[in-house]
């Protein structure tokens, strides 16, 4: 991470800070306002960085020699909720015995060989930034988690789910969390919350493409493929290209994702839906690209990517700014067919560019 | 983190939460790279005594003080990262009830209780009418 983000008024998210500013006392107000001003300098510099950088990108994407490609250490909790945990693996050590540790190890091998092979990204910062995940995390934990330095990974129940370290495209989907965090800082919150969850979906399932190399038309665009029992009806916990149909189970409820803006959900559980609403962008992103078709993180993929870079992207982004977004990027990587294939996928959604 | 937010609601007006009685403790999950929501929950009137009394102990933890406030503290604000849990906790005691939101990690004094809650039987989700949509094109207020 650049040393800007590392300062302590940063440490409070800004719709944290907005929400006090909105509600708090007139001194409360006043520290939120003020920190949120600070917050907007720093934006000022990453924005500058990244008009330096637009400016220094050459036509075709960059292929970066990383100086030691990727750096990976696995942390192993012991089912307690302390972070890293004892080290159990490190960058170039043999695979161990256990297969959470391995997964884990080879899963952030792979999302770190996709960045750097299809946009020239070095690791979560674009600087090499060493990748840190710990499995084994809690008891029975049944979730995944990016913790604004390294991924976590449960072991699941063991009755409806998996260790979560079994689906390649969840591994990749944290490692993106902290990409999407590096570069746009998307609010974890309603609209922007579930842009930033769909990134990484988006992400998370183009990894799996990659290792894989499968085309749009191949892939079976699953989110947490494999991480389902047999105990539970269903596949995996989202699907991009049927957002909603992922799973209908007695237990674990129905998928209720909605796949265009006539089903979006209102609700204050859950930051606003960012897990449920992601379902619409999941949805453009898939039509994309089985429009243009061939290997998904090649045209599609990385107008997505540009996109999550562009200066113009603001963290309270909605569906709207961010399909503008993509429909810029389309113009200037590729030419009118793309740009038009990005307008008609986020039309099908709902969303007029 | 944000320090707390006590939601808790006492009808009587304030006083130590009086859980000598029989008492219910609910716990919803939300969040999560799963996004479902799970409720859980135990009553006394349905636990060996044992159970029973420790479920108490626990509970009286987190509903301490006059105003709740002396519990460990809830968290409103979410922290940094992506696809953390948040746990709400509900007691329910004759003659009020005292609800807490936490973002993980959650405070040290909560995990006792919420491990006792994680493994309790799941309940329905909570009764109401389901969320509303937008119309096409809509956005969510903010």
């Amino acid at each position: 991470m650049t040393g800007h983000r590392r300062c302590a008024p940063c440490a409070v998210p800004p719709h944290i800070l907005e929400r006090i500013a909105r509600n708090g006392n007139d001194e409360q107000r006043a520290r939120a306002l003020s920190t949120m001003a600070q917050d907007s300098s720093h934006r000022s510099v990453r924005v500058h960085n990244a008009l330096m950088r637009s400016v220094q990108r050459p036509a075709t994407p960059p292929r970066l020699a990383p100086t030691s490609g990727p750096r990976r250490t696995i942390g192993d909790a012991k089912e307690s909720e302390d972070l890293p945990g004892t080290t159990v693996r490190a960058e170039g050590d043999a695979p161990v015995a256990d297969v959470a540790v391995n997964e884990a190890y080879d899963g952030l091998g792979a999302t770190f060989a996709f960045f750097l092979d299809a946009y020239g990204r070095d690791s979560v910062d674009d600087d090499g930034m060493g990748l840190l995940a710990t499995v084994h995390y809690g008891d029975h934990y049944e979730n995944a988690f990016w913790n604004g330095r390294q991924m976590v990974f449960g072991d699941g129940d063991g009755e409806l789910f998996n260790r979560f370290t079994v689906s390649l495209d969840i591994i990749g989907h944290e490692l993106a969390h902290g990409v999407t965090e590096d570069e746009a800082q998307l609010m974890y919150l309603n609209q922007s919350g579930a842009l930033n969850e769909s990134l990484s979906d988006v992400f998370g399932s183009l990894v799996k493409q990659h290792l894989r190399g499968q085309t749009a038309e191949e892939a079976d665009w699953l989110i947490g493929e494999g991480l389902l029992t047999d105990a539970v009806q269903g596949v995996a916990l989202r699907s991009m290209k049927e957002p909603g149909t992922a799973y209908d189970d007695p237990v674990l409820g129905d998928d209720i994702q909605p796949a265009h803006m006539d089903g979006y959900v209102r609700t204050t559980t859950d930051n606003g839906g960012v897990h449920i609403n992601s379902g619409i962008p999941n949805k453009a992103f898939y039509t994309l690209a089985v429009a243009l078709g061939g290997h998904a993180w090649e045209r599609a993929g990385r107008i997505w990517y540009e996109a999550l870079r562009a200066p113009q992207l603001r963290p309270n982004a909605t569906f709207r700014s961010f399909a503008a977004a993509t429909s810029r990027q389309a113009q200037v990587l590729f030419g009118p067919e793309e740009t038009q294939a990005v307008r008609d996928a986020w039309a099908s959604v709902g969303v007029p560019v | 983190m944000t320090g707390d937010r006590n939601t808790g609601s006492r009808p009587d007006g304030g006083g130590p939460a009086d859980l000598a009685g029989r008492i219910r403790v609910i716990l919803e999950r939300y969040g999560g790279i799963i996004g479902r929501p799970v409720r859980r929950g135990l009553d006394t009137a349905q636990l060996p005594a044992d159970q029973a009394a420790t479920l108490r102990s626990l509970a009286a933890s987190l509903t301490a003080g006059p105003d709740g406030t002396a519990g460990p503290g809830g968290t409103g604000g979410g922290p940094a990262g992506a696809d953390r849990f948040v746990y709400v906790i509900e007691v329910e005691f004759q003659g009020g009830r005292v609800e807490r939101t936490f973002h993980e990690p959650v405070p040290e004094g909560v995990r006792p209780l919420l491990t006792l809650l994680s493994r309790a039987p799941r309940l329905p989700a909570r009764p109401g009418p389901p969320p509303p949509s937008s119309p096409a094109g809509g956005s969510p207020r903010r």
